[in-house]
């Protein structure tokens, strides 16, 4: 990998350099993705079965 | 079935498309005035500074030909398509991959004689000089053209018969095109330069590993893509 | 395909629920323990300082990225070689969730690189090609959108899965060139060991996600799939000018 080299320090690390703004954002960026995925997929879902329902009614099911 | 059986069948696809594509000649003047033009906008991107033009000149080159190439490849399936001739062809006896060689040579001639203009012009309106070396430069052209239009002819098979063909091909296309394109374009850059690193040499045996991968895999995938 | 497609049917008419979404509850609940476990152990790095946090959310959705694509290179192959609508749908499923950690991915990476690096972008290797491969599992997508007949997108869309993945390493390769030819250097990578348990235990947490997310597209794919099959079949039995 070609991130820089990751290695503990004691204590709280260079304060200067702790740009928290940017870890929030990354980890809220993750949870958007996550939250809205999983609202697709209950949609897509959703959409889906009421599909099938519909085909089930109007053809039988039989196949 | 002999080699030279199904030669006789690539060469009858590719002089078909030919003769077709002669006998209308409307797109090779219409591509060949489109990578003319492309280079132009290029020009006027970049700035009137010689330096500059000549510097960007392999990469504006190899994006003029993708740009007008692109354009190319639908057309070559589109015609038969429109007559509805592309299940009779398939149905004729003989392996599916010549029908696909047969397209190849016929796209790349169409190529070669669009970059017979466009080279020369891009030659003259970014101020590059190729007098030593021309012989890799061309080399390096073929290469390129090579595995652009494997690619272009492959998958142009599956979106000439699609919804939004024109958006389709390119979008297929251009992201496995990147490795060809970057061998083509550091290759031509390095030799504009004279070569001084002497890495041209390393980048022409890189395309022509790809052409190879390309080709092979193009030609193993073809009979999946024309069956349905 | 006439007997697969009928199991098909039939195992999706009869099934009556669908038990996945607990196993999506139980995915969320370890991710965001792991979340917490590696915020909460893992010191600061000496160079980055808590920047380092956002390994644990960019490694394990490119880790898991590779594996989406991997499935979609497999499924493709056996749909090439079995011709089961079966496995088109398993590859549609995992590009989907697929093409979103790849961008996850690339999103995570500027917002890290920007803070360590000084930019949003670089045209290193690793970088580029997962940008390449972005592109690729979106133009899969589209593809699929593209075309209509079952078996032409199934067919169509196999191929060029199988053909992307063939592209990757090559993609790479050329850009590792590209950037070595003039002289970038590339740092090593060594992971201090406090960093990598926590790191493991996000990359298996984002991992049991992308596998529920994963199913349950591909569930939702063959309800769609059965939907159509009906429809088709009462078709070919001359009731279809009912609807």
């Amino acid at each position: 990998m070609n991130w820089p080299i990751t290695q503990p320090c004691a204590g709280r690390g260079i304060v200067s350099e702790q740009n928290n703004t940017f870890i929030i954002a990354a980890f809220a960026v993750t949870w958007v993705c996550v939250i809205g995925y999983a609202v697709h997929l209950y949609r897509a879902r959703r959409v889906a079965d009421a599909r099938l329902r519909e085909a089930q009614q109007t053809f039988g099911g039989r196949t | 079935m002999s080699w030279k059986e199904e030669w006789r069948r690539v060469r009858a696809v590719a002089l078909k498309d030919l003769t077709s594509e002669r006998r209308s000649r409307a797109g090779l003047n219409a591509v060949t005035f489109l990578g003319v033009l492309v280079l132009m906008l290029f020009g006027f991107a970049l700035g009137p500074d010689a330096e500059a033009l000549r510097e960007a000149a392999a990469g504006a080159i190899w994006l003029a030909i993708l740009f007008s190439g692109v354009l190319a490849f639908n057309r070559s399936y589109q015609l038969e398509l429109d007559g509805g001739a592309l299940e009779p062809l398939l149905l004729y006896p003989g392996a599916r991959w010549a029908v696909f060689a047969g397209k190849l040579l016929a796209n790349l001639a169409f190529v070669f004689l669009v970059e017979l203009i466009v080279i020369p012009v891009a030659l003259v309106l970014f101020h590059v000089s190729i007098a030593d070396g021309w012989m890799a430069q061309i080399s390096v052209t073929v290469l390129g053209t090579v595995g652009f239009v494997t690619l272009g002819t492959f998958y142009a098979a599956m979106s000439s018969r699609s919804r939004s063909r024109e958006v389709l091909l390119p979008l297929l296309l251009f992201p496995m095109m990147i490795p060809v394109l970057l061998g083509a374009v550091e290759a031509s850059s390095s030799l504009l330069a004279g070569d001084v690193m002497q890495e041209a040499g390393a980048w022409i045996r890189m395309l022509i590993a790809f052409d190879i991968t390309f080709l092979a895999a193009a030609v193993a995938a073809f009979e999946y893509v024309i069956e349905v | 395909m006439g007997v697969s497609v009928d199991r098909l049917v039939a195992a999706r008419v009869t099934a009556p629920r669908d038990p996945t979404p607990w196993i999506g509850v139980l995915g969320i609940v370890v991710l965001v323990a792991a979340q917490v476990y590696g915020v909460i152990s893992s010191p600061p790095d000496r160079d980055m300082g808590h920047l380092q946090k956002i390994m644990y959310v960019h490694v394990p959705a490119a880790w898991n990225a590779m594996l989406a694509f991997l499935v979609v290179a497999l499924a493709s192959l056996r749909y090439l070689w079995k011709g089961r609508p079966a496995d088109d749908l398993l590859a549609a499923s995992a590009a989907e969730v697929g093409a979103l950690l790849t961008g996850l991915t690339l999103a995570l990476g500027m917002i890290w690189g920007k803070p360590t690096w000084g930019v949003w972008w670089t045209w290193e290797p690793r970088l580029t090609s997962t940008a390449v491969l972005f592109f690729m599992f979106v133009a899969y997508l589209i593809l699929r959108s593209f075309v209509d007949d079952f078996e032409r997108r199934a067919q169509w869309s196999a191929v060029v899965g199988l053909l992307g993945a063939l592209n990757v390493p090559i993609v790479y390769m050329s850009v590792r060139w590209w950037r070595t030819l003039h002289q970038l250097q590339s740092s090593p990578m060594t992971l201090d060991s406090s960093y990598t348990w926590p790191l493991r235990v996000n990359a298996v947490a984002v991992m049991l996600l992308m596998a529920f997310a994963i199913v349950h597209r591909y569930r939702t794919a063959v309800t769609e799939y059965t939907a159509d099959e009906l429809a088709d079949h009462a078709a070919l039995r001359g009731e279809g000018n009912r609807v």
